[in-house]
């Protein structure tokens, strides 16, 4: 992209709109982040359909910002009631809830604004500076390619599936199932369509995710409700210890931000990798982090380097996701799968195309997502105290707004009653995968990239007249063939390994 | 009854059948090549996702089966029973809500009545109820309908 490209869009994002809706996407995330139980991926769901009524460039303000700021402000109910607002910000409650006790709650906040923003930035820069060549080398793919990248990504996400390959299997096969429904992408025949027009163009991917992420949410919280707890979170919100400083000082943030930067790095390349999201990035660089540190002892008691290390991995994650599902079309996370149905609701296709026809548009997006790293720095460092206030609000109020905006938001995707029918049944399923401990990352991205597998198969078999060895001659779909196997391998070697070790030798490792 | 993952595992077998049936029953969804190119037909990928599903939902039935009731998904404790039905009203309140929408095309006053009745099943107390149903009926109203032009119908 030129400096020409860049130039203009900075232009464009000047615009009073562009800064209203970043702010508004900023507010709302950060109100949706501190909340338990309210997710960045349930944010976007809800507001996606809103943010279609917008022009491009104002919807994808007000959803960069509420994406950025709902991941940095998980870490506000980590540290003040010991329960991370997002799953992002697990590691965040092992050293803020101890600050907080200690009565650095002030401190422990201000780490979280500070170092959650720098993460950002650096993995928003490295998604500028390394976007463009990876989309530049997939100018060389073609049929082959992609259709082994969409397996390549599925494979990923359901080696992540939370130790549970089998189940990750078994729901990622039924997504790919589901996106078999409608026109067939090579010869246009009709497949369990059922007479239904509104099946003609596939499953709705956004109502899907509507209701998986919103009333499923929902329904798996009332089930799972547990009054003891909430009662006891109650009372630890009216403790009201001392929050203290907010801001690090000189020496401190000297001591933590290399290893912060590091971090985010790590975190950004994590991000980059299917399916491994905030969660696991703040789990691996804070154990990192711990081995590395002069203080280990620290960590997990209140030490405010772990604050820091868990808040850059967390907003790290996004740069990497966003890499991925710009340039290849690959979901990094569930909120990337989501932006996907965005782009493709705007006529965009994310790929190469992102680049060339639309490059504009993409450093917009880019720009954007500096820009929300930098307003929920100053929002969140000017709203420190007061935001613990958000923790009071009841979840059944939660609950019953939710519900109805799900309703809403399915509708007013495309007028359809059909979506709001698709939606309620997504979200009963998704209840159920919950329950029995299904992981619904493969099932997305199986109804997300069942097509996109389909019918570059399809089509790579057209090219090669029949013949499957296409998907071994080519140098870059061999390759990722071979991870592909690896992916799906390395559970049964890792099953035959600990089976065969010594059980002396595993409780040493242990 | 089998606990575990053996009636989701058998589910999800019936699922994988349903597709294959249907795909084998449809003419059109050819699983050959039609043509000369080699390119498979219509029929071809569903057949095989399929043939994975109901495969993959065996092995889990099968798993379920040797854990011999050792994972238990859904156990009641009294607590559980009492979410449970809860759950159940909020879906029951939904599928009504969603059906009396479409038969009266009312659909700011069931938005209301639904809300109301949210807050009924959270025991949530009669002033919230009232103000609460008002605010967020007026804000879908004043967003959507309103600043959107969208007409729920």
């Amino acid at each position: 992209m030129t400096t020409a490209v860049w130039l203009e869009a900075a232009q464009t994002l000047i615009q009073p709109s562009v800064i209203f809706f970043l702010f508004a996407g900023v507010f709302i995330g950060t109100m949706i982040g501190a909340m338990p139980g309210l997710s960045a991926t349930m944010g976007i769901a809800i507001m996606t359909p809103i943010t279609f009524w917008f022009s491009p460039v104002n919807g994808f303000a007000m959803l960069m910002g509420l994406w950025n700021a709902a991941i940095f402000s998980g870490g506000i109910a980590a540290i003040l009631i010991n329960t991370p607002g997002t799953p992002a910000s697990i590691t965040q409650s092992f050293d803020g809830y101890a600050l907080y006790k200690q009565g650095k709650g002030g401190l422990a906040l201000g780490v979280n604004v500070i170092f959650s923003a720098m993460g950002g930035l650096i993995s928003t820069l490295c998604l500028i500076l390394f976007a463009g060549p990876i989309a530049k080398f997939t100018i060389k793919f073609g049929p082959t390619e992609y259709f082994m990248l969409a397996l390549f990504g599925l494979s990923m996400m359901i080696a992540v599936s939370g130790g549970n390959v089998l189940k990750g299997l078994v729901i990622g096969a039924m997504g790919i199932l589901l996106s078999c429904i409608g026109l067939d992408p090579i010869l246009s025949v009709k497949r369990f369509t059922m007479g239904q027009t509104s099946l003609l163009s596939g499953i709705s991917f956004i109502p899907v995710m509507i209701g998986m992420f919103g009333i499923g949410e929902v329904l798996y919280q009332i089930y799972n409700r547990n009054k003891a707890q909430e009662e006891k979170e109650q009372k630890e919100r009216k403790v009201n210890l001392q929050l203290g400083k907010v801001l690090p000082s000189g020496k401190e943030m000297a001591s933590i931000t290399p290893r912060c930067i590091v971090s985010a790095l790590a975190a950004t390349v994590i991000g980059a990798i299917p399916a491994a999201g905030g969660d696991i990035a703040s789990i691996i660089c804070w154990g990192n982090a711990k081995k590395v540190s002069k203080h280990p002892e620290e960590y997990g008691k209140g030490s405010v380097e772990g604050l820091a290390i868990s808040s850059s991995a967390n907003n790290g994650v996004i740069g990497g996701a966003m890499t991925t599902m710009m340039t290849l079309g690959i979901p990094g996370d569930s909120v990337t799968a989501i932006l996907i149905g965005s782009l493709t609701m705007y006529g965009m296709q994310p790929g190469i195309k992102m680049f060339t026809e639309h490059a504009s548009f993409t450093a917009q997006i880019m720009l954007l997502m500096l820009l929300a790293n930098i307003v929920f720095l100053v929002f969140g460092l000017l709203t420190v105290k007061a935001s613990a206030k958000v923790l009071n609000v009841a979840q059944p109020t939660v609950w019953a707004a939710v519900s109805v905006l799900c309703v809403v938001g399915a509708y007013a995707l495309n007028n359809n009653f059909f979506d709001v029918i698709v939606m309620l049944i997504a979200a009963v399923l998704g209840f159920l995968f919950k329950v029995y401990k299904f992981p619904t990352g493969p099932f997305i991205l199986g109804l997300l990239l069942g097509g996109m597998l389909e019918s570059n198969m399809r089509r790579a078999l057209v090219m090669s007249h029949g013949s499957y060895m296409t998907f071994i001659s080519r140098p870059v779909s061999c390759v990722l063939l071979v991870l592909i196997v690896i992916t799906f391998l390395s559970p049964l070697i890792k099953m035959v390994v600990i089976k065969k070790k010594p059980k002396a030798s595993i409780e040493d490792s242990v | 009854m089998r606990k575990g993952d053996t009636i989701p595992g058998a589910l999800i077998s019936v699922f994988g059948v349903i597709f294959l049936v249907a795909t084998l029953m449809d003419s059109r969804m050819t699983i050959a090549p039609v043509t000369s190119d080699g390119v498979p037909g219509a029929g071809f990928f569903p057949f095989v996702m399929s043939l994975i599903l109901i495969l993959l939902g065996a092995v889990l039935y099968i798993k379920g089966v040797r854990q011999n009731g050792s994972v238990q998904y859904l156990s009641l404790t009294a607590e559980t029973k009492q979410n449970l039905k809860k759950l159940l009203l909020v879906v029951v309140g939904l599928i009504i809500f969603l059906t009396l929408w479409q038969l009266t095309k009312l659909f700011f006053l069931w938005v209301f009545v639904f809300s109301i009745y949210l807050n009924m099943v959270f025991e949530r107390s009669i002033k919230f109820t009232a103000i609460y149903s008002v605010s967020l009926t007026a804000i879908v109203y004043l967003v959507f309908t309103v600043a959107f032009s969208i007409q729920f119908k």
